[in-house]
């Protein structure tokens, strides 16, 4: 294990509002989209911010403010120019970084604050999946004003909910009820309930390299695999956060790689194949971390956002060398 | 700690920086129904806009090029489907 700052973090100071998501475009290399807040979320409104690398730093494309908080964001994978956002509202906002004004379209049937959208990663489908704090999840076409089908089941509110990047129309959600669960699409129901920790789930992502791997963040600050062939018990646990971890995600590059961030104001990067899986500590925040990104373009490049403020792409020591 | 119903600790509000102060300042005016500071109420629509055509093609992913290319990646099971996906295992270990 070390203890380490990414290295010349180029930094976006954004006055005022609280980061929630960042995530890169998967088309233009550099370019980030990130959901944030006023007052922390709490109240007030939210914006999306789209910001470009350049040599010298991080530069405001575009902003894009909403009447309410702004809590996820995802890109389309079939239009460079276009996101989804979920906000506090209960909306869903489709949005052109082409266009000055926006978003296109809101999509208004969540009942509760909107906590996670995502468009689906397989080939030959372009849905967005959203979850709400009213413990539904809704599946949306976003040519189709209204939701194509809702998803009961999760006993609290729902914050994560992620498409596998392999098994077409099949998704996972995370809940303050202690479950992860996936589902099918087409079968509109739940197929599978692990109960993954004994503490609210805040965060789940699936492995890009293992069809039948997925990660959970809890509020007992463990980060835990499942096996989707045996649920039983975690293929692995990692401890060292020192608070709620807030958002995990899975290497694009690297099979047993994953990255942390946490209400300890701290983002951690993993292999957990390792006898000593603690790969590096970032400690570059000052506030809870609650956006985080792996580059799809740069097997090194990472993408963080905080409630101090700032948004910061950097490439952590851990991974210019080999895993 | 967000919103009134959310995860984290409360104890972190204590521990941090004067950004938390404000946090907790803030979370003090809410409880006690008071205007919030530089509070900003919007009005905004959809403008029912078309979407700027798209001009780029899609890119593969990583993990999508490992499967075509000789590389270290482990490489994702043959046909994937949930049904398969959920048939207990002997031994759930995780891959290498």
């Amino acid at each position: 294990m070390s203890t380490a700052r990414g290295g010349a973090a180029r930094t976006l100071r954004v006055p005022g509002r609280h980061g929630y998501a960042a995530e890169f475009s998967p088309y233009l290399p550099g370019r980030l989209a990130c959901a944030a807040s006023q007052h922390y979320g709490i109240a007030g409104g939210g914006t999306l911010l789209i910001v470009d690398q350049i040599e010298s730093g991080l530069r405001l494309f575009r902003s894009f403010d909403w009447n309410d908080g702004l809590f996820d964001v995802t890109w389309s994978e079939n239009n460079e120019h276009v996101l989804v956002t979920g906000s506090g509202d209960g909306s869903l906002q489709l949005w052109d970084t082409a266009k000055a004004a926006g978003p296109l379209q809101v999509y208004k049937e969540h009942t509760q604050e909107v906590y996670s959208v995502d468009w689906s990663q397989t080939r030959g489908e372009q849905l967005v999946v959203s979850g709400s704090w009213d413990q539904t999840v809704k599946l949306w076409d976003p040519t189709v004003g209204k939701s194509l089908c809702t998803f009961r089941g999760h006993e609290s509110v729902i914050y994560s909910t992620i498409w596998s990047p392999h098994i077409p129309g099949c998704f996972a959600s995370a809940s303050g009820d202690q479950t992860l669960r996936i589902w099918d699409a087409k079968a509109t129901g739940v197929r599978i309930v692990i109960p993954a920790h004994q503490a609210e789930i805040l965060s789940c992502d699936w492995c890009k390299y293992n069809e039948n791997l997925l990660v959970t963040g809890a509020v007992d600050c463990s980060l835990r695999g499942w096996d989707l062939r045996n649920v039983r018990q975690p293929v692995f646990e990692l401890l060292g956060h020192t608070y709620a971890i807030r958002r995990v995600k899975f290497s694009p590059f690297h099979a047993s790689v994953l990255a942390s961030c946490s209400y300890d104001f701290t983002v951690r990067f993993w292999n957990f194949s390792k006898p000593d899986p603690l790969l590096e500590t970032v400690e570059h925040h000052t506030e809870f971390t609650c956006g985080l990104d792996l580059s799809l373009q740069s097997p090194t490049q990472v993408a963080d956002c905080s409630w101090d403020e700032t948004i910061k792409i950097y490439d952590p020591a851990c991974l210019t060398v080999p895993a | 700690m967000e919103r009134p119903r959310s995860p984290g600790p409360a104890a972190t509000l204590a521990d941090a920086a004067p950004a938390s102060a404000t946090l907790a300042q803030l979370l003090q005016l809410v409880q006690q129904g008071r205007e919030l500071p530089g509070l900003e109420k919007r009005h905004i629509a959809a403008t029912h806009g078309e979407p700027t055509a798209s001009r780029l093609p899609r890119r593969p992913k990583p993990w999508e090029g490992a499967a075509l290319a000789e590389s270290p990646h482990p490489r994702p099971q043959a046909s994937p489907t949930l049904s398969k996906g959920m048939a207990p295992a002997e031994a759930a270990t995780a891959p290498s």
